[in-house]
């Protein structure tokens, strides 16, 4: 039966994925290099964003929150598509790294759905005049929120490990719903919250002289996001694995 | 591409928006600060108890 497990070498990076050994150790590689350009790309976009950009016709020089308001709210929607696959993965597959790494995008996520309620109510005082609207773009992201919390609650609600992965597992599975309804928020509501500034489909709906300096914070934000991503799955590898041979080699390693 | 203030008062000041773009750019990079020190920091209590594991198991009365 030696074909059996032989026969497929292109599933090999799927299992070697699936080792946080791997991952640990890979991702140590990466990171140094990772974190270099997550710091470059957010320090030339800020700068850009808040002192270069010229300034919006309407709304002043408020409107330099969009180059947090925006990227944030990017990533802790990316970052749920993140952990709901990841949360399908494990239920499917049953691969620890992958609950590993659901449990980890659930930190992150509601840490940057926060910010892009904070800027946004931020930039709604002087914009919209309150801090605070019921709107439909805002309530979902609010939904968002509690998701991402509830995600993590339920890793701590139950006794079991694996009790506690697959329950976060369905719950992120379920609140996928959410996503479509925020996207859509701005075009099937009439709401106060402007429409989206940008669209695959479409040019953007900004001078480029704004719009530059947003795409490169965007861009900073996702290597920033992974970086996070990487650091918070590689303490969770130490915690789980810690009686494993290969952490206690790489603890003895450090004292050295 | 020109720099848009006359100088680090108006930078500071945005024409009366300068409380609300401060305060948003200031608390974002809290929060992302943290996100980078809190594993870090899990990373480094992780290994700790592993350490003293070891330490435990090679000397496992704690005599010196």
């Amino acid at each position: 039966m030696n074909w059996l497990t032989n026969w497929s070498p292109s599933w090999q990076w799927f299992h070697r994925l699936g080792s946080p050994r791997w991952f640990y150790q890979t991702t140590g590689r990466w990171l140094p290099w990772l974190s270099l350009l997550a710091l470059a790309l957010l320090s030339t976009g800020l700068v850009w964003g808040l002192g270069f950009a010229p300034q919006d016709a309407k709304q002043g020089n408020s409107f330099r929150i969009i180059y947090l308001h925006v990227p944030a709210s990017f990533l802790a929607l990316a970052g749920y598509y993140i952990m709901a696959i990841a949360g399908a993965i494990g239920l499917i597959w049953k691969m620890k790294l992958s609950y590993m790494v659901m449990k980890s995008a659930a930190p992150i996520g509601a840490a940057l759905t926060f910010l892009a309620l904070f800027t946004g109510a931020i930039w709604g005082k002087p914009t919209w005049g309150t801090y605070w609207v019921w709107d439909a773009r805002v309530t979902s992201m609010l939904i968002l929120l509690f998701l991402y919390l509830g995600v993590l609650a339920l890793q701590y609600a139950f006794h079991s490990n694996e009790a506690g992965n697959r329950a976060s597992a369905i719950l992120a599975l379920v609140g996928t719903v959410n996503i479509p309804i925020i996207y859509k928020s701005v075009d099937w509501w009439y709401t106060l919250h402007q429409p989206a500034t940008i669209k695959l489909t479409s040019a953007p709906s900004m001078h480029s002289d704004m719009f530059q300096p947003l795409l490169v914070m965007i861009l900073g934000f996702y290597c920033f996001y992974t970086v996070a991503l990487f650091l918070f799955t590689r303490a969770e590898i130490l915690r789980r694995e810690r009686k494993s041979t290969w952490v206690k080699e790489l603890v003895i390693g450090a004292q050295h | 591409m020109n720099f848009q203030f006359e100088n680090l008062q108006q930078l500071l000041a945005m024409d009366g928006h300068g409380p609300f773009v401060w305060t948003a750019v200031l608390v974002s990079l809290a929060v992302m600060l943290w996100l980078i020190i809190k594993p870090l920091a899990d990373s480094e209590a992780a290994q700790k108890d592993v350490a003293r594991d070891i330490a435990r198991a090679t000397n496992p009365n704690g005599e010196a």
